[in-house]
């Protein structure tokens, strides 16, 4: 359970965001109190027009106070049509300032929250979580406060009308107040059962769906059909609770509507008698009715506030997420231009820090130079380029980018040096065009053509119905994975970077994409410093030096010549025929 | 049953609330009038008994017509899931997950409310005016008119103007699944996104399709927050007339003021059954849709069970001949003219580039899939005329991205099975390679797996996969890219394992990896749908084809470095 004072400090978390809106939120607290004042005004102006002017028969007063009631009838509405506006207004800003907050933190966090964290979970902070603060906030405390003034104003209007009918008519708030908390609880009690069975039922759903192949082979029907079947019954039955519970409440209201009213005018037979005047009677009726609503929507609301909070802590569970790649306070300037110069010394680095990836490795790669990684899957080559790019900070050692720590560098202008492209490229979707882009700013139609052209992407897009327009959907699960990479080429060259790397693909691409991907390598890799994780001959044979891992180490290095004279593991790599 | 004795109390209910704004007036009029206590007190008795009477019948009404829309939603709800169970895979391939749950919950529950509420509360509103009429008739015949009048440009209202709020209430619904899958790119993407410092330009991407979202939400709060209270204000005259033209009927005396508080009261009770109207319209059109997109699953056609027959036992033979294949909806042949022989003990290789068909000859193999009739037989048993559920007894397949159930790693080796026998699901994981896994988690085999457990990595998965195939004796067994998880070395050791067991079955190992296949009998190399080449994997590293260039491009990858492991172990 949660305790108050983590309550409290969750909802003082939620004040900022609330400061920024304050203005609406004073109007829409504003309008709600004229809304509950035009409200608790017709009764009244009901009594008046009874006692007054029907009772003795006064035919023009009766018209006068008509005028008036309509009057006062109109302004509510259009108050309630003002109040309803603003009040929305005010939680879609709430929304808007939650779910920007949330996706800038999204933008910051480091590609190691990614990697431990479900997509389905983050998508629900920024989509349903935030929805239920919005909820909260703009039906809940808005309107409670709202229905509590509301309460406030009958309980006097009724005192000022008549003191003793009043104390009449709260002598039936205890039975409500009793009856509301057991039905409260009991309902409470029925719904948590109904939420645990609904999401058994979900799982199992879920996993026969999901797993529908494996229970036809494996032949589990039988299995899974008796699993469901308690977690359907246990929802029915625990629903058949809160039937119960609701069932009996209504009633319960009934008799304190009903018991409200005859108390009431036994009060008016042995306290007034016929010197009674009957508009109170009218009001009072009003009254109770009017009374008893805020409460029960109040009691309806407490759900509201429990899934609220549970969303507001997932919600700055997230924004508390620590950004590991922190900007140091005065990152160091980037002034030099041309090409990268990296190095590496004494690199130690692990995703989880119990289990290093990368052990001790050192190595330097001039600016201008092109070098190949060579080495098994798992052996540290991907994880090099994620440090380089620092997508992670490292553990122990240093890296130096033109001679600077990479940690005093900022990682974005970093990165803005860097293109790199995977074996198999996110596309988003959106046109071809839109992936080439990306949506940065500055980059013109006749940019997305030209770095099209040079990368050879040109050739494939000029034969898609829609050419640059051409949709692109499901992860372009349409184009093959050479299309991909070259689309990939594309972007890469529509910034001017001064480090390219490239991890070749290695999923069997034909002849003619392999044919136009080594030119549009050659031309990526001119005139600037160079990584290739190299999976084929040709491309060891074009670079400069070559990089052997194995198991998190640098084991060798030297051009393809020297590595072949040492005959060490290099060897091993190449082709028997070669 | 219930349900009809649910309306009588329905009825009930709502004449017993008819009856009691009388004896409020027999009281106020005496009040006024003469005062006498026992005309008082018979009043309130009078009046105590009809609540009474209203509170049973309510209780009554809502037990019994909710009660049975929940026993209704259960056997609905029993039925779609037996319905999964007997739809083959072929449904559940074109069809999301997300989709087909969120149609057996979410569209169940707006059929349940159809069922529940918006059975109850229509007879509610209408028994209710019916009871009510006659009552303010004799009251007030004038002032009736009038009630009737104003209820009438109510309902007419919602009718008319409730399917302009649906319109915009969808285009809502648009946005916010825009705000959903742009927000699910974006995290799917994120590594791309850093990579080409794409923070700013996403981020002001999204802020304006958050402004395009609150437009539409604004447009609809706009039209709902005017429309709820102007019907409500349009009911409210009543109170207007109430005071005018009642006023002038107890001036005239054609009313007494008794009279004109019970009139009063009657309309308040009508209140609420005529404004929920709106909302109860909106719930049986929510509901007939949603049945409508249950009917999808329930109506779905399924495999005929009947007149199926088994394999015969024997020798394993596999016979593939001229098989060809597109699936439902495409013109596009997946598979042309295959042709192929498996044979007992055999270990058969499937290669080819990605998109090649491999995955789909391995679905059509194990029966998941339909051929045509003539196409493949086991045992010389036609597989189209043997059930699913008898073929699963002889063939089965390890998928490259095999599904692990919430449940502990021995009940998903031993799937199916509820007491399987620990010896048994050990002797299997150990072939699968699993032995050190195990032994690494606190409860070894029985612990949990997912949600309430411990994670597996994808090649963890995998061998669990594989374990669960090799639990149970089918004869012939499909592994497709089963392995690709899996690091080389333990590769070697699992089809190492699988070759000592393969004499009393036989082995179809799909992948693109040349590790895997090299110690094939026969390896089968596909490309667009057609067999290209086959043969040993010496004969096809001697010709200048297909698989020698897929070789030669894995050469890098580091078979090298496995062997020179082995080598060292």
């Amino acid at each position: 359970m949660k305790t108050p004072d983590k309550k409290k400090r969750l909802f003082k978390r939620l004040i900022p965001t609330l400061r920024k809106h304050v203005r609406l939120a004073v109007l829409s607290v504003l309008l709600m109190i004229l809304v509950d004042l035009a409200g608790v005004l017709k009764p009244w102006l009901m009594k008046t027009g009874i006692d007054r002017f029907v009772r003795r028969g006064d035919i023009p007063g009766l018209t006068r106070i008509g005028l008036i009631l309509a009057a006062v009838l109109i302004a509510g509405f259009l108050l309630q049509v003002i109040f309803t506006i603003t009040v929305q207004y005010l939680g879609q800003r709430l929304l808007f300032d939650l779910r920007m907050e949330l996706f800038q933190k999204l933008m910051r966090l480091p590609a190691s929250y990614f990697d431990k964290t479900p997509l389905g979970k983050t998508l629900t902070h920024i989509t349903s979580d935030v929805e239920a603060i919005r909820e909260f906030i703009s039906d809940g405390i808005v309107t409670v406060t709202g229905d509590i003034l509301k309460i406030l104003f009958i309980a006097a209007a009724m005192v000022m009308l008549s003191p003793r009918l009043a104390l009449a008519a709260f002598l039936t708030l205890p039975v409500f107040v009793i009856a509301t908390g057991i039905f409260r609880k009991s309902i409470r009690s029925g719904f948590r059962d109904v939420r645990k069975a609904n999401s058994d039922i979900n799982t199992v759903l879920t996993e026969t769906i999901g797993g529908a192949r494996e229970i036809q082979l494996f032949q589990t029907k039988e299995e899974r059909a008796a699993a469901f079947e308690v977690c359907n019954h246990s929802y029915l039955s625990a629903y058949l609770r809160v039937i119960q519970a609701y069932a009996l409440y209504f009633p319960v209201l009934e008799i304190v509507s009903n018991g409200g009213m005859i108390l009431i005018l036994l009060t008016a037979h042995f306290f007034m008698g016929t010197a009674l005047e009957p508009g109170v009677i009218f009001a009072f009726f009003a009254y109770i009715n009017m009374f008893f609503f805020p409460l029960r929507q109040m009691a309806e609301k407490f759900n509201l506030f429990q899934a609220a909070m549970a969303a507001t802590e997932r919600v700055f569970h997230l924004l508390d997420q620590p950004e590991q790649i922190s900007e140091v306070a005065v990152p160091a300037e980037f002034p030099e231009t041309g090409k990268l110069e990296i190095q590496f010394q004494n690199v130690t680095f692990g995703y989880d820090p119990a289990q290093p990836i990368l052990k001790n490795v050192s190595f330097e790669i001039l600016a201008g130079e092109k070098v190949a990684f060579v080495g098994a899957t798992g052996s540290g080559k991907t994880t090099v380029i994620k440090l380089i790019n620092r997508l992670y900070d490292i553990g122990d050692g240093k890296i130096l980018i033109n001679g600077r720590e990479i940690r005093e560098l900022p990682a974005r202008s970093l990165r803005k040096r860097i293109a790199t492209i995977p074996q198999d490229p996110f596309l988003f979707t959106g046109s071809i065009a839109d992936n080439i882009s990306l949506h940065r700013p500055g980059i013109s139609d006749s940019d997305i053509r030209l770095a099209a052209e040079k990368s050879r992407a040109s050739h494939f897009i000029e034969t898609l119905p829609n050419r640059f327009d051409e949709a692109i959907l499901e992860s372009g699960k349409r184009l093959s994975a050479g299309q991909r990479q070259l689309l990939a080429f594309t972007r890469a060259l529509t910034s001017e970077p001064e480090l390219v790397i490239l991890d070749e693909a290695t999923a069997n691409i034909d002849s003619e994409s392999e044919h136009l991907i080594e030119a549009a390598v050659e031309e990526i890799t001119r005139e600037r410093t160079a990584i290739i994780i190299a999976h084929r001959l040709s491309t060891i044979r074009r670079v400069d030096r070559i990089f052997v891992f194995h198991k998190g180490k640098l084991v060798e290095s030297g051009t393809h010549e020297e590595l072949l004279q040492k005959n060490g593991l290099y060897c091993r790599f190449l082709p028997e025929k070669e | 049953m219930a349900i009809s004795v649910g309306f009588v109390f329905l009825v009930l209910q709502n004449y017993t609330i008819s009856r009691i704004p009388a004896y409020m007036r027999g009281m106020l009029d005496e009040i006024t009038g003469a005062n006498r206590l026992p005309v008082i007190l018979n009043n309130i008795k009078l009046a105590l008994l009809f609540t009474a009477l209203t509170v049973i019948s309510m209780y009554a009404m809502r037990k019994l017509i909710i009660g049975v829309s929940r026993k209704i939603e259960f056997q609905l709800r029993s039925d779609i899931f037996a319905k999964f169970l007997r739809l083959d895979a072929m449904f559940f391939r074109f069809r999301e997950t997300g989709d087909l749950v969120s149609r057996s919950t979410n569209d169940l529950n707006d059929v349940r409310t159809l069922l529940g509420p918006g059975m109850m509360y229509v007879p509610n509103s209408l028994s209710r005016i019916a009871l009510f009429l006659p009552i303010m008739f004799s009251l007030s015949p004038r002032l009736m008119v009038w009630v009737i009048a104003l209820i009438t440009v109510v309902v007419v209202m919602i009718v008319f103007l409730m399917p302009l709020l649906r319109v915009r209430f969808r285009q809502v619904q648009e946005a916010s699944a825009a705000i959903h899958a742009r927000v699910w790119q974006d995290i799917s993407g994120i590594e791309t996104i850093k990579l080409h410092t794409l923070e700013k330009v996403e981020t002001d991407r999204f802020a304006k399709l958050n402004q395009w979202y609150i437009g539409k939400q604004m447009d609809l709060v706009r039209y709902r927050g005017f429309m709820w209270p102007f019907f409500v204000f349009v009911f409210s005259l009543a109170e207007l007339l109430i005071l005018v033209v009642g006023g002038h009927q107890v001036i005239s005396g054609a009313m007494t003021i008794g009279q004109l508080l019970q009139f009063n009261i009657l309309v308040s009770y009508l209140t609420f059954p005529i404004l929920s109207l709106g909302w109860v319209m909106s719930l049986i059109q929510q509901g007939i849709s949603a049945m409508g997109r249950i009917s999808e699953i329930l109506d779905a056609p399924e495999e005929n069970h009947e007149d199926k027959k088994d394999i015969p036992d024997g020798e394993l033979a596999v016979k593939v001949r001229g098989l060809s294949f597109c699936y439902p909806k495409s013109k596009e042949m997946v598979l042309k003219n295959i042709s192929m022989d498996i044979q007992e003990g055999e270990t058969v290789g499937i290669t080819g580039p990605i998109g090649c068909g491999k995955s789909t000859l391995a679905e059509l193999l194990i029966g998941i899939l339909q051929a045509k009739p003539g196409m493949i037989s086991i045992n010389g048993m036609d597989i189209s005329e043997v059930s699913a559920t008898r073929l699963g007894n002889h063939v089965t397949l390890v998928p490259q991205d095999p599904f692990l159930f919430t449940r502990t790693i021995a009940e998903n080796i031993a799937l199916g099975e509820t007491a399987p026998e620990p010896e048994a699901v050990l002797s299997a994981a150990k072939k699968a390679g699993l032995e050190k896994d195990l032994a690494a988690f606190p409860k070894g085999i029985n612990e949990m797996v997912g949600e309430r457990g411990i994670t597996l990595s994808g090649g963890q998965k995998q061998r669990v996969a594989i374990a669960r195939a090799l639990y149970r004796p089918a004869s012939l067994l499909v592994l497709d890219d089963a392995l690709s998880s899996v690091d080389s070395r333990t590769e070697a050791k699992i089809l190492q394992a699988l070759s000592g067991e393969k004499q009393e079955r036989a082995v179809v190992i799909i992948s693109h990896r040349i590790s895997a296949l090299k110690n094939a009998d026969r390896i089968y190399v596909l490309d667009e749908g057609r067999v290209m080449e086959s043969g040993t994997h010496v004969e096809l590293i001697g010709k200048d084809g297909l698989y020698r260039k897929l070789a030669q491009l894995q050469q890098m990858e580091g078979e090298a470095v496995s062997e020179q492991n082995e080598g060292k172990a």
